[in-house]
């Protein structure tokens, strides 16, 4: 737990400029900045850390959501793509996503990692050669299959895949004393699900580490081939404007983990070499669709794992390149989220969420950034100067939303639900399958319409052997800066196929490794 | 002013300009939102484009500009809000005067608190929406609605956010989306309003201390 003793400073109360120096300066403290503060810290090396978000712990979490939407996701959960043609849930605390994820914990499928080894000339992240390193992160937070009975919204996607002969799974999950009660999203208000705020970044402080909140990094000051200081931003009590209070941080080493927009955002902004122009380009999200279903006994989808069962039924149809495989998983139903899922107004409104204890919702994630057909977005800068991910929606994608809304209500009816829709403007429940599908294939497949949206925000600094066609190489170490390297999300060289705090996780240990291996010889015996 | 026949004309008319001017405006929006050039920003963010075209920018961007983003929801933000959300949230709303102004108090409260958690860009955004919808002519081009927000019927709101959503214009349907998520998350959001959903609530406190853990 983040006690009394450890050194954790508000931007919001900083009156005066800063000069700080530091080992080694971590830019964010989420799924990758997390781990590798810990292990830094561990080895001897002066860190700190700077993070956007407030500070919220597990105390602080009610199980409300407005609150939770408000202090711990990015613009109050109202983020979304340039066009705002896919909404985004981005979490913005101390832990970044993992404070407010829903604790499903999935290695990289091995057909995405034989992608990267033989597309990116990523030899280094076989399946075989990052084994241990999985084996690491599931050993430190715990990550294990759950072994209590899914609740009945997951239960929809297990008994429907099982009816029809589909592929499915119990999900693994990142939790010590879970009580089910499924608030994941909201804060975990038992400290059960270990996510960054009670795991590494307590180990980080507890190893002399400094952690300043409501500070955004801003600028890297750039000589040549190094990166000489970054200059942060203290931020209000809502963590959006600058007080107008600085922080001038040296260090010797750089590792950037603000996530996907951010750090390819903060790259961008401080006019880092980018001879070929791939910073920031090929931005994924695994673009998500969701179809509803009102069932015949109650759901009570508020309750419970949030998410215990998936089906990769349809997610490699014909290998890994082709038309967009999906993974198949359910949120959490909390009234407010089952509202903006629905997206009307009126009538249609009231009398679609007055049955919220019947509902079941599936969401198909679409593997992007695999095929030709596929590029992904790519991160901009706003006229403030941050960053937005522009995501152009394609005949790809739409292919894919398609076939999702078909295998979706597929499952649900086969599941004995008494009515299905996808999640459309111009959705209707209908009673039967034969109905539905061709309300399926009548609907305008048009941003806006159908409801998209992701929770996952990958790439922007992809990895690779060639520095034509990717930002940093397998040992996380950007092309052109010598000491800078990032252990986020942004990594990856396509969406990873499945949910990536696991992928992160072991690719920020991995590379951590190799930095402190190199800083500090000798250091962190215990690891692969 | 209620609009005589030729200026219903006109306004049907205008109404198919003006949607087929989107169309073309909003392929340059996204653009322009990418640019790095704030003055160009200002041009056609999202519906700005209607006060462009009805050659009202300056007065709706002037709405819209740093003393309206600095406060959570401004005095006529609040207003058109408030004009929306009976027909938003038609059937929802206490039918008592009193409750129904006290529930529409508690939802604007959290509305407010939404609006300032987004980012800068995004509030602009919205205060462009909301003052398009506050001024006459921008109003009428986008809603077909000449008079004020609060003499239109819940009936004639009700009809523009139908034609918000089912429209083939992308930005008409964004603006849908936009508004009645704003409302409709931040209604069923409220423990108030839970049992209109049906939700029980989150499990009593500290209760889900003490229920069973896995092992
Ligand atoms: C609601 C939700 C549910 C999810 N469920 C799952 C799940 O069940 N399983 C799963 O595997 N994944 C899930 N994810 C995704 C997962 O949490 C993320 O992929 C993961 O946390 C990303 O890690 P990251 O290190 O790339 O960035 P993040 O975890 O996003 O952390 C980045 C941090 O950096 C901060 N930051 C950004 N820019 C700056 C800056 N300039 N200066 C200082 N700080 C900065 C941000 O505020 C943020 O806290 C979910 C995400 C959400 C939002
Ligand atoms: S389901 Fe478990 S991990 Fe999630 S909020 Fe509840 S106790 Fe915490």
């Amino acid at each position: 737990m983040i006690a009394a003793h450890h050194h954790v400073v508000d931007g919001t109360r900083l009156q005066t400029d800063q000069r700080l120096e530091a080992d080694v300066l971590i830019v964010g403290t989420g799924a990758g900045g997390g781990v590798a503060a810990e292990l830094l810290a561990k080895s001897g090396l002066r860190v700190i850390m700077l993070e956007t978000g407030p500070l919220q712990l597990g105390r602080d979490f009610n199980m409300q959501e407005q609150r939770a939407y408000n202090r711990l996701y990015a613009e109050g959960a109202n983020l979304a793509t340039a066009d705002h043609g896919i909404a985004i849930l981005r979490g913005r605390a101390v832990g970044g996503g993992t404070t407010v994820n829903w604790t499903t914990s999935l290695r990289t499928p091995d057909q995405t990692l034989g992608y990267w080894v033989n597309r990116f000339g990523l030899a280094e992240v076989s399946a075989e050669k990052l084994a241990p390193w999985f084996d690491w992160a599931e050993r430190r937070f715990n990550i294990k299959p759950w072994g209590i009975a899914p609740n009945a919204n997951n239960d929809v996607l297990r008994s429907g895949c099982a009816r029809l002969g589909l592929q499915w799974a119990v999900i693994p999950r990142n939790v010590s004393g879970c009580a089910n009660l499924g608030y994941c999203g909201m804060g975990c208000p038992l400290d059960a699900k270990q996510s960054m705020l009670v795991t590494t970044i307590p180990g980080a402080l507890e190893y002399g580490a400094s952690l300043y909140v409501r500070t955004r990094a801003w600028k890297l000051e750039i000589r040549r081939d190094r990166v000489e200081a970054l200059i942060a931003q203290a931020l209000d009590a809502k963590s959006i404007n600058p007080t107008g209070v600085t922080l001038r941080i040296r260090a010797t080493h750089y590792l950037l983990a603000g996530g996907a927009i951010h750090s390819p955002a903060l790259l961008m902004r401080s006019h880092a070499p980018d001879p070929y122009r791939v910073l920031g380009k090929r931005s994924f999200l695994h673009p998500t669709s969701t179809s509803l279903a009102r069932m015949p006994t109650a759901v009570d989808g508020y309750y419970g794992a949030p998410q215990s069962i998936y089906s990769d039924h349809y997610q490699w149809p014909d290998g890994a390149e082709g038309p967009a495989g999906f993974k198949l998983e359910v949120p959490p139903i909390h009234p407010g989220l089952a509202a903006g899922i629905f997206g009307w107004h009126g009538r249609k409104l009231a009398a679609g969420m007055q049955d919220l204890p019947r509902l079941n919702i599936l969401l198909a994630l679409q593997r992007d950034g695999f095929d030709e057909q596929s590029p992904g977005g790519e991160v901009q800068l706003q006229g403030d100067g941050r960053g937005i991910l522009d995501y152009p929606l394609n005949d790809h994608l739409w292919d894919g939303v398609r076939r999702a809304w078909h295998a979706m209500a597929e499952i649900q009816f086969a599941a004995g639900a008494c009515a299905v829709m996808p999640g459309h403007l111009g959705g209707e429940f209908d009673t039967s399958l034969a109905g539905i599908r061709a309300q399926i294939d009548r609907l305008p497949l048009a941003p806006y319409q159908a409801a998209l949206f992701s929770a996952h925000l990958m790439g922007g600094c992809g990895m690779g052997a060639n520095p034509r066609a990717s930002v940093i190489a397998a040992s996380g170490r950007h092309h052109q800066l010598e000491n800078l390297t990032v252990v986020d999300g942004s990594v990856f060289p396509t969406s990873v196929g499945a949910n990536p705090q696991l992928s992160i996780f072991a690719h920020s240990a991995r590379i951590t490794t190799g930095l402190v291996r190199e800083l500090k010889s000798g250091a962190l015996p215990d690891m692969p | 002013m209620v609009p005589g026949p030729g200026l219903r004309l006109a306004a049907a008319t205008g109404r198919r300009y003006f949607a087929l001017m989107k169309w073309a405006i909003s392929e340059q929006d996204a653009r322009e939102i990418r640019s790095f050039d704030p003055q160009r920003r200002r041009f056609l963010g999202g519906l700005a484009g209607a006060a462009w075209l009805a050659g009202t920018g300056g007065v709706v961007s002037g709405c819209s500009s740093a003393n309206v983003l600095r406060v959570p929801l401004a005095a006529a933000e609040t207003r058109v809000l408030r004009m929306l959300a009976p027909a938003i949230l038609h059937g929802l709303l206490p039918a008592q005067p009193a409750a129904r102004k006290d529930s529409l108090d508690e939802l604007l409260a959290a509305v407010s608190t939404s609006v300032s958690s987004l980012s800068s860009a995004s509030r602009e955004q919205l205060a462009r929406l909301l003052a398009a919808l506050d001024y006459r002519i921008t109003r009428w081009l986008l809603t077909g609605l000449w008079k004020p927000l609060h003499e239109a019927t819940v009936a004639e709101i009700d009809a523009f956010l139908h034609n918000w959503r089912q429209s083939s214009v992308g930005r008409f349907n964004l603006a849908y989306r936009t508004l009645t998520r704003l409302l409709a998350t931040n209604w069923f959001a409220l423990p108030a309003n839970y049992r209109q959903s049906g939700y029980p609530g989150p499990p009593s406190w500290p209760a889900g201390k003490s229920a069973m853990r896995e092992a």
